[in-house]
């Protein structure tokens, strides 16, 4: 099977939605469902460059992380705090600065990865920087580990243009299910305290 | 048979084993040093590549293992490295033996080892940050064990050690293009960018340090100068690694100069906290952090002359660790406890722990007599004629690193407790409190003595013998 191109940009729209809804909802099973949009717009970014049975990698391994999260969840009974609105409406107009910030940086991006096609850059540039605003603006396990999680796949995104060993590909969806393993072990640990 | 499947499968297996069996920690942790040791010996009187007999059966130790077409390649060269990794283990196993710890210890402690190794040992070595990765995911739950709550200093653990990763990658494969290429191609500059601060966020190098002493306040002290020892010592063997592997940077001379100004940093300000901590979890991640930053110091005016004294302070610290982590464990602190009231007037109850963790401060602050004075002479006066500065700098961080001793010593002989001195610490902590005690003092009287047997692990990087 070959790479089909023409998923590059509904990927980039894709993950550009979710990674923005994600910022914007504080109720876990929103996020993780967000996640879950993520992860479908990451393995069309990744199937404009490699087949599609490889992509198909990105897209498994993300959502057994979601499910290994939603487990957690659901297990320990987890709720998070209440969001204020005028929280989230900030946290996603900080999102949408950053998706323009990676826009303009698309062209100096392109000077270091020259092999990686704009919508790529683009989608990998706004993961990684969605990622870390995520990271930044929480103390709280879940937020966090989404955080990393988005991050891992923004740079996932970019680094598949550049290595096509199924090793690594293997080795990094191991990566992205024990964080997912971490996060829940984390989560279940600290349910276990507070209950 | 092969070598990696020895020193790397063997562990790792036993390590898995022992998670299922779920043992009791001191059990586990027998099992764990049994295991270490066994690989200590073998790799003294056997090392890679050498031939093993038994009775009527041999077998070669091949030194290349093969998995899906990549090679783990663990050499004679690599003979003293493994014996300094697994003599170390060694004693932080049976160290769990007789204080108390967690069952995880031997397991993860097995699989910490193997992963480290694995990302030695790796050939394309860029595998080696998803290995590395891997063993900071099992890390944590040594650190946070079951039941437990996460401080939010694992948080910030995970979290910069996980964004490190992918521009260690990114290093790898632009190093991949260039490895015969000239100094001052756009891409040295590049990787050399991604690899700095890829290398900082792993090695909790100025500004990526925060998490240090972090951690090691939330978590059991223990487990936390297990990691503090483990984790820091193989991203910078992972680290001169690339020195070893690439002419071009060991040759370029702004990474030199970037070493020593973030060294220099990481001197002073983990010097000048620690002088102000009465928390001793985070007192030694302040002390962890000048190690660090030594280390940087060291190689900072090349990694060819430097590479010995780099190696030379491994053992001292090594040691100043183990004691450190182990005595303050003998005081049986819970995680919360305000050190400064509950260690008050302990030396009257804990006289062999408290007298080693005092003895462990004084040799990482280079004090005379002990193992780290001879090292730390070393590192003066070659920094003193060479960058006026940076020897100014360590001398500033050992004054520090002094007064926190002095605090240390107020807090665990003043006020408190009345009544008279008593033995509350167990045989067996006596036991290793008091041979470290001797190692220690060993050290310091007979340096020409111990200080070789770390520095013949450079041999694993045959491009920097010096």
């Amino acid at each position: 099977m070959v790479a089909v191109d023409q998923f590059a940009p509904l990927g980039l729209l894709i993950v550009a939605g979710s990674c923005l809804f994600l910022l914007f909802v504080w109720k876990p099973g929103w996020q993780l469902l967000a996640l879950m949009g993520m992860y479908l717009g990451v393995f069309g970014l990744v199937a404009s460059i490699w087949p599609l049975e490889l992509a198909l990698v990105k897209l498994v391994a993300g959502w057994v992380s979601v499910v290994i999260l939603g487990f957690a969840l659901v297990g320990t009974g987890y709720e998070a705090e209440k969001g204020a609105l005028l929280s989230g409406l900030i946290r996603l107009l900080a999102g949408l600065l950053i998706s323009l910030v990676a826009i303009s940086l698309t062209p100096t991006a392109k000077g270091w990865l020259p092999q990686v096609s704009p919508e790529v850059l683009i989608g990998g540039i706004m993961l990684l920087g969605l990622g870390l605003l995520q990271i930044s603006l929480t103390t709280r396990i879940l937020p966090l580990i989404l955080g990393l999680l988005t991050c891992l796949a923004g740079f996932e995104v970019l680094y598949a243009r550049l290595e096509l060993s199924v090793l690594v590909t293997g080795l990094l969806a191991t990566v992205n299910i024990c964080l997912a393993l971490l996060g829940a072990y984390l989560l279940v640990n600290m349910l276990e305290v507070r209950g | 048979m092969s070598a990696p499947l020895v020193w790397i499968g063997l562990p790792a297996l036993v390590g898995v084993i022992l998670l299922f069996l779920r043992l009791r920690d001191r059990v586990a942790a027998g099992i764990a040093a049994s295991v270490t040791c066994g690989l200590t010996l073998l790799a003294i009187g056997k090392p890679p590549g050498g031939v093993i007999s038994l009775f009527f059966w041999s077998t070669k130790l091949e030194p290349v293992f093969t998995v899906l077409g990549r090679e783990f390649i663990l050499t004679a060269n690599d003979r003293w490295l493994l014996v300094m990794l697994y003599a170390t283990m060694t004693l932080w196993f049976l160290g769990g033996m007789v204080t108390p710890s967690t069952h995880l210890l031997g397991p993860i402690g097995l699989g910490l080892i193997a992963f480290m190794i694995a990302a030695l040992a790796v050939e394309p070595f860029l595998y080696a940050a998803l290995l590395l990765q891997m063993a900071v995911f099992l890390s944590v739950p040594l650190l946070v064990p079951p039941h437990h709550r996460p401080g939010r200093g694992i948080l910030r653990y995970v979290s910069v050690q996980t964004l490190g990763m992918p521009l260690l990658l990114l290093t790898g494969w632009l190093l991949g293009g260039i490895e015969t290429a000239p100094v001052g191609i756009p891409q040295t500059t590049q990787a050399l960018v991604l690899m700095g601060i890829g290398f900082g966020a792993l090695l909790a190098v100025f500004p990526f340090h925060t998490w240090v002493p972090m951690v090691l306040t939330e978590v059991p002290p223990y487990v936390g100068g297990f990691v503090a020892w483990l984790l820091p010592l193989a991203v910078s063997l992972f680290g001169l690694g690339f020195f070893d592997r690439y002419i071009w940077l060991r040759e370029t001379t702004g990474v030199y100069s970037i070493l020593q100004t973030v060294g220099i940093l990481m001197v002073i300000s983990g010097g000048l906290w620690a002088a102000v901590q009465r928390q001793m979890g985070r007192m030694l991640g302040f002390f962890v952090i000048v190690e660090i930053g030594l280390s940087l110091l060291t190689i900072s005016s090349g990694v060819v002359s430097g590479g010995p004294l780099f190696f030379a302070l491994l053992l001292p610290r090594f040691l100043a660790l183990f004691l450190w982590s182990l005595s303050l464990s003998g005081f049986r602190l819970l995680a919360d406890d305000d050190h400064s009231l509950v260690l008050r007037g302990m030396m009257r109850r804990f006289p062999f722990a408290g007298g080693v963790l005092v003895l462990s401060q004084l040799t990482l602050a280079g004090f005379p007599l002990l193992p780290g004075f001879p090292t730390r002479l070393a590192l003066y006066s070659r920094l003193v004629s060479e960058f006026p500065l940076a020897a100014a700098s360590v001398l500033l961080a050992s004054g520090g690193m002094m007064i926190a001793v002095v605090r240390t010593l107020t807090i665990l002989v003043g006020g408190g407790e009345s009544g008279g001195w008593q033995v509350s610490e167990g045989l067996g902590l006596r036991i290793f409190l008091s041979i470290g005690v001797i190692l220690l003092l060993l050290g310091g009287l007979l340096p020409q003595t111990f200080l070789p047997f770390g520095i013949q692990a450079l041999q694993s990087f045959p491009h920097i013998l010096p």
